[in-house]
């Protein structure tokens, strides 16, 4: 089921890539909410999720060093 | 107090930079505030061998600063302080031993870890093209930690592709802190901060990701790491209880324990996508999935949906939800399951080669959710002249707290708070 979504979504990007969106058409891409990235106080939870999950990374958080985690 | 003087050298430094630099520089220095907060409650500590209080607190103010030189240099500088008191480590030393020490036992329960990283940015505009140089260092009692990285950046002509390739490495040092009755030789008593053996841990990260606008509504990122650790991979104060069949009915200190063990390598490589969508003027959806896996053999999924809604032009709402689970690792077992056997001198010894009772390690679901608050007006909140041609600006408040339930009972939540001013 998932390696069925990844494929739709991996093709539909693929196909989609070829249409152009223009600068002045991007006020929607530009809002802040639709940036393509985690909120800055979103920081501080990947790094617990980092300690209290096995697993990490892929999301622009740090994937390592340190400790703080007890 | 310390604090304090930190946050005012900080300032200081950024003012003195500023009246340094060309008057001609456009762009607006940032500087970001952010105080965070967690708490955690659960009964599965790996410092007692998988049972037992996993309270733990944290408080870690961030401040973050961002120096534009000119158009296409900019500085960056990250400090952080974490203050955090564990009622798990308090237990390092809970079978209380000649080799314990009374430095541990008080220092343990609660610690500080301070943290920084600086960052240079070049862009090349006519190229579309950018790289960031960061170097980083930490420090808390048992763990020094230094980091480097650079990430290259690359976006079409039309702005419409991006691509970034980017690679880090951590380099830590670990004093090995056991627990009190497992401590043997004069190095490992800590009777003085630097009376440990030490051990390191390498990571290297290698990062890529791209992303794509599709639609004037819709836009996508893909983003991978490829994670290499090498060194340390276990935690020297963490206990692991064997099936003790020899000593059923002992007290706790008797049965046969020893400090997990893990191996010195893991390979870590999750791929995510992030997908935003803007659904109307008032709601936006912000949908993320990421599949890990490793060599301990944990996979893990994680999907999580954020829905800003705009209450007005300026003030945003956003409910939070994020499911997560994972498989064990091949080397987790719970307390007293690990199996054990007996020598030719009737030495209890593992059968297996690695074990751990740490339920960070095992199966479980995680449930995240909460809410996060944010007023950005377009002019900023307030602001204040410092001179004929500079004023402070106060571009935002935001506010998110979430909640965590994983599914072994482990409970915690977080609170955050940021704000900032350009000038």
């Amino acid at each position: 089921m998932i390696k069925k979504i990844l494929f739709i979504l991996t093709v539909s990007t693929l196909l989609a890539s070829c249409a152009t969106v223009q600068p002045y058409q991007k006020m929607y891409l530009n809002d802040e909410d639709m940036k393509l990235s985690s909120h800055g106080t979103e920081a501080f939870e990947t790094g617990i999720e980092g300690y209290r999950e096995g697993s990490a990374g892929a999301n622009g958080g740090k994937t390592g060093g340190g400790c703080g985690c007890n | 107090m310390q604090l304090k003087h930190f946050m005012l050298a900080v300032l200081v430094l950024v003012f003195t930079n500023l009246k340094a630099q060309d008057d001609k520089v456009l762009n607006e220095k940032e500087v970001n505030f952010l105080f965070n907060y967690y708490q955690q409650d659960g009964d599965h500590s790996p410092v007692t061998g998988g049972k037992g209080t996993e309270k733990l607190e944290c408080i870690a103010p961030l401040i973050t600063v961002n120096i534009p030189v000119d158009t296409l240099n900019s500085f960056g500088m990250t400090v952080g302080v974490d203050y955090y008191s564990s009622a798990s480590c308090d237990n390092i030393d809970m079978f209380v031993s000649g080799a314990s020490s009374q430095y541990l036992s008080s220092a343990s329960r609660q610690d500080v870890r301070g943290h920084g990283d600086i960052h240079y940015t070049r862009t090349r505009p006519s190229k579309h093209v950018s790289g960031t140089t960061t170097f980083g260092y930490s420090q808390e009692f048992d763990v020094i930690s230094l980091s480097g990285g650079y990430k290259w950046q690359k976006a079409s002509k039309n702005q419409n592709r991006d691509f970034s390739v980017g690679g880090n490495i951590f380099y830590d040092t670990w004093k090995i802190i056991k627990p009190g009755e497992l401590r043997y030789e004069s190095t490992e008593f800590g009777n003085e901060e630097d009376n440990y053996n030490t051990d390191t841990r390498t990571t290297g990260t290698f990062s890529i990701s791209y992303a794509q606008v599709l639609t004037k509504k819709l836009q996508i990122l893909f983003s991978s790491d490829i994670v290499y650790q090498n060194g340390i991979l276990y935690t020297p104060f963490h206990r692991v209880f064997f099936n003790d069949f020899t000593c059923v009915d002992c007290e706790e200190e008797s049965k046969f324990h020893l400090i997990e063990n893990l191996p010195r390598t893991r390979l870590k490589i999750p791929i995510g996508i992030r997908a935003n969508y803007y659904i109307n003027d008032w709601l936006i959806s912000r949908l993320y999935y990421r599949y890990y896996s490793d060599d301990f053999g944990i996979k893990s999924h994680t999907v999580s949906i954020e829905l800003p809604i705009k209450i007005t032009r300026f003030f945003t709402v956003y409910p939070i939800y994020r499911f997560y689970t994972q498989t064990a690792s091949k080397y987790f077992k719970p307390y007293g399951e690990h199996e054990m056997q007996l020598d030719t001198n009737y030495v209890p010894q593992a059968i297996e080669q690695y074990y751990t009772s740490d339920y960070d390690l095992s199966e479980f679901v995680n449930h995240k959710f909460g809410l996060g608050l944010k007023y950005s007006p377009l002019y900023g909140i307030a602001q204040i002249d410092i001179s004929k041609e500079r004023k402070i600006v106060f571009k935002k408040i935001e506010f998110r707290t979430v909640f965590y339930r994983r599914s072994d009972g482990l409970k915690a939540f977080t609170i955050s708070f940021d704000t900032g001013f350009t000038f």
